[in-house]
């Protein structure tokens, strides 16, 4: 190539620079640094409805960050939080966190010194909650390696090219050390093209590792669960359930319960003058867990568990409670139908359930108004815009839920930082049998739950052939 | 190099990155077409762009008369439903349910319920929703 002097000289910087940011490149930052999502778990420990949010971890050994979400109608105070490895106790990585009256955020800081599992430990001061979590490790994916390890490459190879072509007397060595350039750019360009493709290891709950790159064949869900409930609760007064979760294969405590729906174990409770609660019991050992309720009569009420274990899908275990106490004058009221109500703080609820039909999907609405103009503001609640229990005469528990808005299947649903949703929300569901069946809406609002008790009649569908 | 050898490294060249965004250009997800009986009636199910949004989905029934459509979209994996769309008749066995909401990429069961002379009945279809 016959080239001007200036042309020569010009085109030699442009490759030293192109080769100077090529040998100089890092390993994006965006994956080394940020590994896992934040971790949101329900709690209802003590007097207190909170949520407990572990935030990513970044770097380990590294700082770990916790949130307490407090809600409307739970006492401020201090509570102590502290982290250690899967069975150990903390040693010295404690902090207080203090909380408002009422709904707010406080967090606190710990530290955590090693990939695999961990147990964050809330204290009231009355009892603990042990709650359990992972720490992943940090590593690069194989194709991570190749994409910067070959830009590097280019860059090296390009410089060493220059340099034989300024320095060298034989003709050879920059032609080849240019043609390995190439071919290292050529490499990395072809795994970052495809590494949309390549699925990433999963992480094993126990260690924080990545797991074997090919899944074990054929994993086995684990077996179901047996729900002890024991408590001693007098109407009126606020008392303990302990639940204990035992294995039913084997009998020993289960505790692989995964956080689903924001939850380790979501706990609805119906008592026998149409009470409803949906509570979250901590966990304080393995398989041991606690609410503290008040009943508001005497009589049986009825619990019913939703957990997941690790490896297997969603189940409810119910088992019931007595209270000791004057029972339910009369039969069960009811609650209200379909329609328009005012609540007890002041929002006007319209609630849309009409033409429900047994074995077809329909819709059920819920629209929120304050002093005529429609709420907006509602915030997500256990990850969802809205929560819809339903029961009927079949005595089965539906827990529908309505998707926010935003959170289309990505990892990073909005927190109850957010308060966004509204003013209508929307729940699909089938009722399986005709009759009547109970429904309670629950949305959160300035951090406090709302519940919509409401009795809906389902007619009976024609008889479906299959 | 000569003028001649310059032009045609180019045009190589060129060409070399156009098979490679030709190749991997994103393409969008390939139709639904699929049949299933249900009960007494033969359900075809036809989706033109199986993406993440509202879409508009084809029934056509063949068999006894049909006097309702109704096309219910479930996430099985999720646990979540989309709302039903009853499709309007666009032609003689032939209906359109128009906003059908996939609001996810993944696997959907979509159900397809015929009301007619043969009595209710249901297909489900399987259908990957594309982002």
């Amino acid at each position: 190539m016959r080239f001007g002097t200036r042309t020569t000289r010009g085109l030699v910087v442009a490759t030293a620079v192109v080769a100077g940011l090529l040998a100089g490149a890092a390993p994006a930052s965006a994956h080394g640094g940020v590994v896992g999502a934040d971790l949101r778990i329900a709690a209802s420990l003590g007097d207190r409805e909170l949520t407990v949010v572990i935030r990513r971890v970044g770097q380990v050994p590294g700082p770990l960050r916790v949130d307490v979400v407090n809600h409307a109608e739970s006492p401020g105070g201090v509570l102590r939080i502290g982290a250690a490895p899967w069975g150990g106790a903390p040693a010295g990585n404690e902090t207080d966190v203090r909380l408002t009256d009422g709904g707010g955020f406080a967090g606190g800081v710990l530290q955590v010194d090693r990939a695999g599992s961990w147990e964050l430990s809330v204290a009231d001061g009355r009892e603990t909650a042990r709650l359990p979590f992972v720490v992943p490790q940090d590593v690069m994916a194989p194709w991570e390696w190749t994409v910067s390890g070959g830009y590097t490459a280019a860059g090296t190879l390009l410089l060493a090219a220059l340099a034989a072509a300024a320095f060298g007397r034989r003709a050879w060595p920059p032609t080849a050390l240019g043609a390995g350039a190439v071919a290292a750019v050529v490499v990395a360009t072809t795994a970052a093209l495809l590494s949309a493709g390549i699925p990433e290891p999963e992480t094993d709950p126990l260690t924080g590792l990545p797991g074997p790159a090919r899944p074990v064949a054929a994993p086995v869900a684990p077996p179901h669960v047996n729900l002890l409930a024991s408590a001693e609760l007098t109407a009126g007064r606020r008392g303990p359930v302990d639940l204990r979760l035992v294995d039913g294969a084997t009998g020993r405590p289960a505790d692989d319960l995964v956080v689903h729906h924001d939850a380790l174990l979501h706990l609805m409770v119906l008592g026998p003058g149409g009470q409803f609660a949906h509570v979250h019991p901590v966990r304080l050992g393995p398989g041991h867990y606690r609410v503290w309720l008040t009943p508001a009569a005497g009589g049986t009420h009825r619990l019913f568990a939703e957990i997941e274990r690790r490896g297997g899908g969603v189940q409810v275990v119910s088992a019931a409670v007595a209270a000791s106490g004057p029972a339910v004058a009369g039969v069960d009221s009811g609650a209200p139908g379909p329609g328009d109500r005012i609540l007890a703080d002041g929002t006007a609820a319209h609630v849309q359930a009409t033409g429900l039909v047994a074995g077809e999907p329909t819709v059920l609405g819920i629209e929120l108004s304050r002093d005529g103009r429609p709420v907006r503001d509602l915030q997500p609640w256990l990850g969802m815009a809205g929560h819809l229990v339903t029961t009927g005469p079949d005595g089965g528990v539906g827990h529908v839920h309505a998707l926010p808005v935003g959170a289309m299947g990505s990892g990073n649903a909005p927190d109850e930082s957010v308060a966004t949703g509204g003013p209508r929300v929307e729940f699909v569901y089938t009722f399986a049998t005709p009759g009547r069946h109970r429904l309670w809406f629950q949305v959160e609002r300035d951090y406090r739950v709302l519940t919509v008790p409401v009795d809906v009649d389902v007619a009976a569908g024609p008889e479906a052939g299959s | 190099m000569t003028v001649r050898a310059r032009w045609s490294l180019a045009a190589v060249a060129l060409a070399a990155v156009a098979a490679v965004v030709l190749l991997l250009w994103p393409r969008p997800p390939a139709g639904v077409d699929a049949v299933a009986g249900a009960g007494p009636y033969q359900v075809r199910l036809l989706v033109a762009a199986p993406s993440v949004g509202a879409r508009d989905v084809l029934v056509e029934v063949t068999g006894p008369p049909a006097e309702r459509v109704v096309v219910a979209p479930v996430m099985s994996a999720m646990g979540h439903a989309s709302v039903p769309v009853t499709a309007a008749a666009t032609a003689p066995g032939r209906y359109r349910a128009v906003g059908v909401e996939l609001f996810m990429a993944g696997r959907w069961d979509v159900a397809v319920v015929v009301h007619g002379a043969g009595g209710p009945a249901e297909a489900v279809f399987p259908v990957v929703v594309g982002p």
